[in-house]
């Protein structure tokens, strides 16, 4: 009997976990939960420190080709210093597992964005994968907008460029925040991101 | 003490060099034919030659990764085709979704021979061929090749033959027939299904779908169940409409075709 009672507890336990991961899982149209995840430093950065901003998350990992090659040609970088003089929140977020080897240290990624002119309000570790999962993060870079109602506004690709060949890409990021801060509504909300998957513990 | 730091670094240049070089041959592409020297149509194949444990992506790369890209460069006398990609394996880490080939593939170009006193004059073919092989990591690689056109070799027939039984089929020689096809909007997804019919509707067990421009197709979704089909796609904007599905119904190991559009 007592076995039955702790198999019955675990189902419960497992069910509502389960259920609550899906509960918190954030589509285009949703109000964002709030989350909190340490910095580069070790402090605790919550959501909700920008109440009332536009937010951009970027999700990343530096060894990725994909990644590597926006920032090489600035693709990311000027989208991130023109909207954060703009008052736009920038936060980048490494979901990458500590047993992957493309894992790095906040010291070693603070100095690799610093080396490629990345601006951003806050980086943001998210080892356990928590805060990746919620959005479905599943390319690094993979970005989400959310405006300043709190609502996720764009989730998908930085451009329409994945093969990095197009003379005129269409930077749907850059256009997504356009849209917002003139008050217009988003015209692209969701497209295809592209990159290497996110190395998220399995 | 400066020459062990030397010695040190000098060590670890090293190995960055011998990982790289190992990385850069995760793949290898080469080209092959079944021409037999008289036809006027063939087969070019670009044959990937992947290392243990990697993987190259399906035409729909699936959640992350990258398509091959194959640029031909043909004489006047030849005039190629779309590629075809052979079945791929659906490759799932977590929640994460690709379609690809691991160990070897030979992606197809049919092509036509359609000036045969061109042909013996200019009969070299030239190939930008990329790709984006990953495992635990991604590493994309490229190279051009020079290919002659010549009577092919019987290994390289014998190849073509091996992955022209791979391409998907068409839907009609599954014993299937399609009862129903509905997109259904539901707040911002689109929620379709398909119910198959025929003796073989039981036995379908996924569907791979292509990539739909404006779309984004939730592969998690994916259920197969009894015969019918069920996902989710959501639009990129508000006024995109799904009408069409294409995509490739697997029933055991085997891919149809399918291309299906709302009346």
């Amino acid at each position: 009997m007592k076995l039955m009672q702790i198999i019955g507890l675990l189902a419960i336990v497992f069910a509502f976990t389960h259920a609550s991961d899906d509960k918190n899982k954030v589509n285009v149209g949703d109000v964002v939960s709030d989350f909190a995840l340490t910095d580069l430093n070790g402090k605790l950065v919550k959501l909700s420190d920008f109440k009332g901003k536009v937010v951009v998350l970027e999700w990343t990992n530096p060894n990725c080709p994909f990644v590597q090659r926006v920032y090489r040609e600035k693709i990311m970088t000027s989208v991130q210093k023109e909207f954060t003089q703009k008052g736009v929140v920038w936060i980048i977020i490494n979901s990458t597992n500590p047993k992957h080897r493309d894992y790095r240290e906040p010291k070693e990624l603070k100095k690799i964005y610093d080396e490629w002119s990345a601006t951003y309000t806050a980086y943001l570790m998210d080892p356990d994968g928590k805060v990746g999962k919620m959005f479905d993060a599943k390319t690094t870079p993979h970005m989400f907008i959310i405006n300043k109602d709190g609502k996720l506004v764009y989730a998908g690709a930085i451009d329409d460029d994945p093969r990095g060949e197009k003379k005129e890409k269409v930077n749907y990021v850059k256009n997504a925040l356009d849209e917002i801060l003139s008050g217009k509504p988003v015209s692209v909300s969701i497209t295809k991101p592209y990159g290497c998957s996110v190395k998220y513990s399995e | 003490m400066r020459n062990l730091v030397f010695s040190l670094i000098l060590l670890i240049i090293m190995f960055q060099n011998l990982m790289s070089s190992q990385e850069k041959n995760l793949v290898k592409a080469e080209i092959i034919s079944n021409w037999d020297g008289v036809s006027n149509e063939f087969f070019l194949g670009v044959k990937f030659s992947i290392s243990p444990g990697w993987y190259i992506y399906w035409q729909n790369p699936g959640d992350a990764g990258l398509a091959p890209e194959i640029k031909l460069t043909l004489p006047s006398s030849l005039k190629a085709g779309e590629i075809l990609f052979p079945m791929p394996r659906k490759i799932t880490h977590g929640d994460i979704i690709s379609y690809g080939y691991y160990n070897e593939v030979v992606l197809l170009i049919p092509v036509k021979i359609v000036s045969k006193e061109k042909l013996a004059k200019s009969s070299i073919i030239e190939a930008k061929i990329n790709w984006l092989v990953c495992s635990e990591s991604c590493v994309p690689g490229g190279t051009t090749i020079k290919y002659t056109l010549r009577k092919a070799k019987k290994t390289e027939i014998a190849l073509i033959k091996k992955y022209k039984n791979l391409l998907p089929r068409d839907f009609e020689s599954s014993g299937l027939t399609v009862k129903n096809f509905r997109v259904e909007r539901k707040g911002n997804l689109n929620l379709i299904k398909i119910e198959f019919a025929g003796n073989r509707a039981g036995q379908v067990v996924d569907f791979y779908p292509n990539l739909i421009k404006e779309f984004l197709v939730d592969l998690k979704s994916i259920n197969v169940k009894n015969g019918t089909v069920e996902l989710t796609a959501m639009p990129s904007s508000a006024d995109a409409k799904l009408n069409f599905l294409n995509g490739i119904v697997v029933i055991n190991g085997e891919g149809y075709e399918l291309n299906l559009k709302l009346k």
